[in-house]
């Protein structure tokens, strides 16, 4: 049984406040649909991708909530995995396809948070830590600045690496029509942003973000039947977890659920790290786009702040080019919504219909999404 | 009984989750304790020159917060450094 992306759009990311879930799933949906002359009817089942519905808006049972907004009277199933429920609902949309259960299927992620104050959003998104975090008065960006300081008291990363990260995502940004902030930075400007968690500043943190991103799967039988052009296969799609705190980890330099999941992922697409071409990586902070270039096996540990400082990861200078789309920190990071985009973003890329930001003969691509301080990975690997 | 441990990593929390407000800024330290394990929790009573890795730290229970002001007030454990005690 094989499954492929055959449709994928995102709705503009940033503050949305004249927008409600409804109509940005509408708008994601209906993008989606345009460009594939799929019709909505032929949806079997909806999988919905969303963190903090419940806890900021009191809105609960997004199944049949978005069965009804997108009037698809189907099964419909809401997957919560913090900000890797996104990704958590696409692997379930495959397993939907792989399992025979369903021909098509909807995966749709969707999250609202800018109606909120900072206080408000920090307290909800540590409702992905652990008690001890939350007692601690931990935040994520916290949690991660402790990952930082680590890894550069081990590695000798520097701030100016981390830096490097945000410039570079924000250049792709600025070729994104879709993404929050598009305009150009400079490692100085991240340097001398207000500080969130020592040693993380303002601009190496994503933002807060409203937005919504579709995907549409289809089973090989559906693509042959409806003649689809262009479809792309998911060759793997592995899940795996850790500890919820960071106190409980082995490691705290390599999220180990990354490793475990892309080990899985390689072996069954049969894919090496080093025949990737495109990435779309969870970089909440910019250090953890660090994290995530070494436990993907693209660079040895301690590396990648020194690879991507260089410009080695940057679109147009290498062979890996990663987040094009302008990454969590400059196309935003409206939670649930996440792990579609970057699925959305590969698709888009593989079929060569990227834009100003194509990357030329992209074949192979990997998505990883994270939930937490790296309790959940979800790793995807597609092909051409 | 408290429990010592050194710091292996810290940060200064300038963006508080709700409750904590009128603690910012307020160091987040994680601790590998005399049992082995990990621990995170907040630095209380302490000097600027504390906060950096090695210090020995150990410890304490303390009130978290109030929601409130007729609201349950949360207890728990927080750290502070050993000399300090």
């Amino acid at each position: 049984m094989k499954a492929a992306v055959i449709a994928g759009a995102t709705t503009d990311f940033g503050e949305l406040w004249e927008r409600s879930p409804k109509s940005l799933a509408r708008e994601a949906l209906g993008e989606a649909l345009k460009e594939s002359n799929l019709k909505k009817e032929e949806i079997e089942a909806i999988f919905v991708g969303n963190m903090l519905s419940g806890m900021l808006g009191g809105q609960e049972h997004l199944g049949a909530f978005f069965a009804e907004a997108l009037d698809i009277s189907v099964p419909a199933f809401k997957i919560e995995g913090a900000c890797a429920s996104g990704g958590l609902a696409f692997h379930a949309g495959v397993n939907g396809i792989w399992s025979g259960q369903y021909k098509a299927v909807l995966v749709l992620g969707v999250e609202k948070m800018t109606d909120f104050k900072p206080e408000e959003i920090a307290t909800a998104l540590m409702g992905a830590g652990s008690e001890e975090e939350r007692v601690a008065g931990a935040t994520f960006p916290g949690l991660y600045a402790l990952i930082a300081s680590v890894h550069m008291q081990k590695y000798g990363t520097t701030e100016e690496e981390m830096a490097s990260v945000a410039v570079k995502n924000h250049y792709h940004a600025s070729l994104n029509g879709h993404a929050q902030f598009r305009n150009e930075i400079t490692v100085d400007q991240v340097l001398g942003s207000p500080k969130i968690a020592d040693p993380l500043k303002l601009l190496d943190c994503s933002p807060v973000s409203d937005g919504a991103a579709a995907v549409i799967l289809g089973s090989e039988e559906f693509i042959k039947n409806k003649k689809i052009i262009k479809p792309v296969w998911v060759k793997a799609s592995e899940v795996d977890t850790d500890s919820l705190g960071l106190s409980g980890r082995k490691e705290l330099t390599t999220l180990d659920a990354t490793v475990k999941a892309a080990k899985k992922a390689y072996q069954k697409a049969g894919v090496k790290p080093s025949e990737i071409d495109i990435a779309e990586v969870h970089d909440c902070f910019t250090i953890a786009e660090i994290l995530a270039m070494e436990d993907l096996g693209f660079y040895e540990k301690g590396k990648a702040g020194k690879a991507i400082y260089k410009g080695e990861t940057r679109l147009g200078n290498g062979k890996l080019v990663v987040n094009t789309s302008g990454g969590l920190k400059a196309c935003g990071h409206p939670v649930g919504a996440t792990g579609v985009k970057q699925v959305v973003e590969v698709f888009k890329q593989l079929q060569g219909k990227a834009g100003r930001k194509q990357v030329e003969k992209a074949k192979v691509g990997l998505t990883q999404n994270i939930g937490g301080s790296g309790a959940t990975a979800v790793i995807n690997i597609f092909s051409v | 009984m408290a429990l010592s441990g050194k710091i292996i990593s810290f940060t200064l929390i300038r963006l508080p989750p709700l409750g904590f407000e009128q603690q910012a800024p307020y160091p987040l330290i994680l601790v590998k304790l005399e049992t082995g394990k990990m621990f995170t929790g907040q630095l209380v009573d302490h000097k600027a020159e504390d906060l950096k890795v090695g210090v020995e730290v150990e410890t304490v229970f303390r009130r978290i917060n109030s929601r409130e002001t007729e609201g349950v007030i949360r207890y728990g454990i927080k750290l502070r450094p050993v000399q300090n005690r």
